[in-house]
């Protein structure tokens, strides 16, 4: 960055101060702060007015832009997070390029925190319009680009959140493309029997929902395909799949929208699951109740958080998997209310039986005398194959404090969702991350939940998280919408504050690119011809502009200073600093 | 009027500037002497940034960005942290104490709480005292002493240039960027558009590697010229931000500061053994500030000083080390910034005038230049003997001294020049004759060597970027070439530059370039004989 003295076009800056009535006024000696920001080089105009944000005070802006020809404003008023889009958009309408604009904020970070010393925030108020003043003088006008939105989405899975994301997108008139990795749509429903909350038919929902997307002209479902290669940005990403493992298929969508859900885990090693037939899993047990329980099963045992709040574990489940105790109850139910009637026992860590629904299953299930036994999980449940082949699970009672001892003939083992090897692949292709429970992980879990930080790639169902039927139909809602709103616009504008490299100056090492959670930063190799050599290859870091958020990380990463952050430049930021001191 | 202690506060936009607003929406009071800047995200927040506050006399810096989990950009904040970490250990080094930065967590709802943080960091600035560093003077437009380029076309033979073009046809800045010609910055001062030359890009991307000056058949100085030049650029108000954001450049101007008292003697292990006075000093250059700011590269700029005060242990010497050794200057000199050169000249001349000692041992070779070369100038005659590291090395290996064992038997090691130690100060034979008395070693040269070296691509932290990462990777590629396993070199700076070219995303196989890199002393203090040692006789 070269510093030369600044011999270009005349500064004309135009500072206008607000009493905001007696709230800056009444402490703040607001003529004395006009009187000394007048003497400031650079500023052409000061004056003051009673509230600048009134209709009469943007006018008067407006008018003293185009009388004194302002090529900079800066506005004292109040904080710029209320503020600045109005005195912007004033800018603006007066023909200035709205970032040509700087705040100084005298009210909240002054008047009204300094109210019994007069005098010393008058002082700081000078303070503040000086470094406001400081970084004017090298503002520089900048553009928000915008791009067009394919009206597109791909939706990765085709389990009940896919397909129902898919049937919401399609019927708001989106094409939608609706990707499945297996050979039959259905996902994990396929493999269940009844659904909690309603103890409705799992295939019940599960065809509804797979004639209407087959119906669906707008749906374009492609089975026995993976996704290769993921390529673009939002508005204009172009996906390559391939399907039977032969024929390649490309997409080019608006929108991505992840709803690859999630496997069971299997407890291999674990209770003699593996060795012994009558030791199963949840899911396993689905499908015996889809069929109909043997009848010669007298007692059932679950054990409930097999393999799940694990600590310390390398990689994920030491989660809660959220959904295990309301599917034990439901199944609990299930089997005392067959023909044998057998006994049931539910060995748990903490039942968690949240909301009015699950906590009337839970009456219910107490109601049909299932027994809940409370087990610590320093004192895990043991399972001995008897010399006659029977299952005996002994377990530590930690309410009454007693072991117990429990003959089975059927051993059911809760296990937690996980993620699964596709989903993990599917992660660096995106470039979305993934949690520190394996599942891929939203940008912000209250204000982004089901947005990635990748702008334009959406997620829902349990690719995201262990969750039941109903949230994850409420969540690909949720995804369908988020992904409706670029793809109805037709076309995003990026932020203006944005990453630039000086490609002059960059090594190609990559630590921008190491610290850019929004993977704006690509490297390019690029060769310069210099006559009559040809230099060797070189790695240059190019920004993304419709992907860069604008935070800053990547500038202050850069050894070189190649990048600059527009409107955060380097020299901005050490004048305003330097403004800062009273000389 | 004004309210000590001044605090400047960076506040994140979106959790701690909103704090702030809502200590102000409360009424909440607190002391009337912090002024805020806001920044999108903390993770924006340069070190440069924090300690061009701390030059411009700020008493404390407060960092805050919003809390863990809670970033608008997911993890700015996270990096932020590690900016300040590494700013606080700066501040410690340079003695202002890390106390004066803060780095805390303030969400949009907590006003009570930056309030209470602002009180708190008031009370505490007002106990640690005032910042002593004054805001730096601004850059003087006219220079009160001669110019600075008709002294030097007075003295580099610049008049006796041949127009021949052996200078653009040497330079590896040439070779990359045609624009920038050696030969065409002194004509376009001879021939007295002076003006066009000072202004001209290209004299802030010279290497001042002098290759060109050791092929000019009129022997011109180029390197004095292109100096003076920038210096004359300076004194017009034209300066170039060097890479770091000017950090390296801005720690110099700190130490130049009379009142610094640094503590930067953290490193020396607790078994060696230095002394107040004596014969000897080592000046370790600003190898504990390289030792922060290069973490992240893995330079282990430190270790240079650690092999070279364990050696002198070894052969019974105690050095003396200065607890407050300022750097020599040598970038600020090689930029143009004379004033505080002068003053860092003068105050560790003084200093080691103090120490009362025979003999400076430095084991840079920047260090080495300027205070044997530049020195001189500014204060006269030393009454001090300067040796580099290499030097010293050489007579004690010759006095028998030391005993090797066979660590690096059959190793084959290339050796590369630093232009500080071989083209300006004339020693190539010195540190290549170290290297072969350690037994076994297979020596190699580099297709360039010794007059012919190439630059490591960067001096005085300028023109980092795009033409040095290739020259570093052809250096590189020339050393790997050799068949050598071990690439050493006896400057600090060199071994950051090339180990830099390694580090990170590559054009080229990683496998082409990639070689250990030994700093001389380290190289020797590891193949040291541990049990024996052989007293100075």
């Amino acid at each position: 960055m070269r510093k030369k003295p600044n011999k270009g076009k005349k500064l004309r800056i135009g500072v206008f101060i607000c009493h905001c009535g007696v709230n800056i006024g009444g402490i703040v000696d607001v003529p004395k702060v006009v009187k000394y920001a007048k003497t400031l080089s650079g500023v052409s105009y000061a004056e003051s007015n009673l509230y600048t944000c009134s209709s009469e005070g943007t006018r008067e802006i407006a008018n003293k832009i185009k009388e004194h020809n302002l090529n900079r404003v800066v506005v004292a008023s109040c904080t710029p997070r209320t503020h600045e889009p109005l005195f912007r958009e004033t800018c603006e309408e007066a023909g200035l390029n709205k970032y040509l604009f700087e705040m100084a904020n005298i009210r909240e970070h002054c008047s009204w925190v300094h109210m019994k010393e007069a005098k010393k925030a008058t002082e700081k108020a000078k303070d503040i319009v000086r470094m406001a003043v400081a970084k004017a003088r090298l503002l520089r006008p900048q553009e928000e680009t915008e791009v067009n939105v394919t009206p597109t989405t791909l939706i990765i899975g085709a389990g009940i959140s896919g397909m129902l994301a898919a049937l919401c997108l399609a019927r708001q008139g989106f094409e939608v493309n609706l990707v499945e990795k297996e050979a039959e749509v259905g996902g994990m429903l396929l493999k269940l029997n009844k659904l909690y909350p309603t103890n409705e038919d799992a295939s019940q929902i599960l065809n509804s929902a797979i004639r209407a997307v087959e119906a669906n002209d707008k749906i374009s479902l492609h089975t026995s395909t993976i996704i290769q290669e993921v390529q673009g940005y939002i508005g204009n990403f172009e996906v390559t799949a391939l399907k039977n493992g032969r024929n390649t298929i490309l997409f080019n969508v608006g929108t991505i929208i992840v709803a690859t859900g999630a496997e069971e885990f299997k407890p291999i090693g674990m209770y003699s699951y593996g060795e012994k037939k009558n030791v199963v899993t949840q899911l396993e047990l689905e499908q015996l109740l889809k069929t109909g329980l043997p009848e010669n099963i007298n007692k059932v045992v679950m054990i409930q958080c097999v393999g799940a709040m694990e600590t310390p574990y390398p990689w994920g489940r030491e989660y809660c998997s959220r959904i295990c105790c309301a599917v034990a109850l439901k199944n609990a139910s299930l089997i005392k209310e067959s023909k044998s009637n057998p006994d049931v026992y539910i060995l748990y860590r903490q039942l968690q039986a949240y909301g009015r629904e699950y906590e009337n299953y839970y009456l219910t299930a107490q109601e049909k005398n299932v027994k809940f036994i409370n087990y610590l999980p320093k004192k895990a449940p043991t399972v001995k194959i008897e010399p006659d082949g029977r299952l005996k699970v002994n377990v530590y009672n930690a309410l009454i404090g007693e072991e117990i001892s429990l003959d089975c003939d059927l051993l059911v083992l809760s296990t937690p969702l996980v993620q699964h090897e596709a989903g993990k692949s599917l992660s660096p292709l995106l470039k979305v991350s993934l949690g520190a429970d394996g599942f891929f992980l939203e940008a912000h879990v209250k204000l982004k939940p089901v947005d990635f930080a990748t702008d334009g790639i959406y997620v829902c169902g349990t690719a995201h998280s262990p969750k039941a039927v109903d949230e994850s139909i409420i969540q690909a809602h949720a995804a369908a919408s988020s992904a409706a709103i670029p793809m109805a616009k037709g076309r995003v504008r990026s932020e203006a504050i944005t990453a630039g490299v000086n490609e002059d100056l960059c090594r190609g090492c990559g630590k921008c690119k190491e610290v850019c959670e929004y993977n704006a930063i690509t490297l390019e190799k690029k060769v310069f011809e210099v006559e009559p050599f040809i230099c060797a290859p070189i790695l240059v870091a190019n920004v993304n502009e419709v992907v860069c958020k604008g935070c800053g990380s990547c500038a202050v990463a850069c050894p070189t200073g190649a990048i600059a952050m527009k409107h955060f430049t380097d020299k901005q930021m050490l004048a305003e600093i330097e403004a800062a001191y009273r000389s | 009027m004004i309210d000590k202690p001044e605090i400047l506060a960076f506040l994140c936009n979106w959790c701690s500037y909103a704090g702030a607003d809502l200590a102000g929406t409360s009424r909440i009071s607190y002391p009337a002497n912090v002024r805020s800047v806001r920044v999108m995200c903390s993770g924006r927040v340069e070190p440069s940034f924090i300690l061009n506050a701390f030059m411009n006399g700020m008493d404390g810096v407060l960092v805050s960005g919003c809390h863990p989990g809670e970033c608008h950009y997911i993890s700015g904040n996270l990096n932020a942290e590690k900016n300040v970490e590494s700013t606080k250990k700066i501040l410690d080094l340079l003695g202002l104490g890390s106390q004066r930065l803060r780095l805390e967590w303030v969400s949009a709802s907590e006003g009570q709480r930056f309030a209470n943080i602002i009180t708190d960091f008031t009370s505490i600035l007002k106990r640690m005292g005032p910042n002593p560093l004054q805001k730096m003077d601004q850059l003087k437009a006219t220079s009160a002493k001669g110019d600075p380029i008709s002294e030097v076309v007075a003295s580099s033979n610049i008049r006796l240039c041949l127009e021949c073009g052996k200078c653009s046809g040497s330079c590896p800045i040439t070779r990359m960027n045609p624009d920038f010609s050696p030969r065409m910055t002194v004509k376009r001062v001879l021939s007295g558009a002076e003006e066009v030359s000072v202004d001209d890009p290209g004299i802030w991307t010279c290497l001042t590697c002098g290759l060109c000056q050791e092929r000019c058949p009129s022997d011109v100085h180029y390197i004095d010229f292109v100096r003076a030049c920038r210096e004359k650029a300076r004194l017009m108000g034209i300066t170039e931000t060097c890479s770091h954001k000017d950090m390296l450049l801005d720690l110099q101007r700190i130490m130049a500061n009379p009142k610094i008292n640094q503590r930067r003697l953290g490193w020396l292990p607790k078994k060696a053994k230095v002394s107040e006075s004596g014969d000897v000093l080592y000046f370790a250059g600003c190898l504990p500030y390289f030792d922060v700011l290069f973490n992240d590269i893995k330079a282990d700029s430190i270790e240079t000083a650690k092999s070279v005060v364990k050696i002198m242990n070894k052969v019974g010497i105690e050095p003396v080390l200065l607890r407050n050794e300022r750097c020599c200057g040598h970038d600020l000199y090689f930029t143009g910034d004379m004033e505080n050169f002068e003053k860092l000249a003068r105050m560790n001349v003084e200093a080691i005038k103090q120490a009362k000692v025979k003999k400076v041992v430095t084991s840079c070779a920047e260090c080495y230049r300027t205070m044997k070369l530049d020195y001189p100038k500014i204060v006269g005659d030393l009454n001090f003997d300067v040796v580099h590291v290499s030097e010293f090395l050489a007579d004690i290996i010759e006095k028998e001294q030391l005993e090797f064992t066979e660590v690096f038997k059959d190793k084959k090691i290339v050796y590369h020049d630093p232009c500080r130690l071989g083209r300006h100060m004339n020693i190539y034979d010195t540190p290549r004759s170290v290297i072969k008395n350690i037994p076994e070693t297979d020596l190699l040269e580099m297709e360039r060597n010794r007059e012919n070296s190439l630059c490591c691509g960067v001096s005085s932290w300028l023109s980092c970027g795009k033409l040095s990462k290739q020259i570093q990777i052809d250096r590189l590629t020339e050393a790997k070439a050799t068949g050598a396993e071990l690439l050493v070199t006896a400057c600090p700076k060199c071994q950051i530059h090339l180990k830099c070219a390694m580090n990170g995303e590559l054009p080229v196989k990683r496998s082409k370039i990639k070689v250990k890199v030994y700093d001389l002393p380290v190289l020797v203090e590891k193949a040291l004989n541990e049990k024996t040692s052989k007293r100075r006789k």
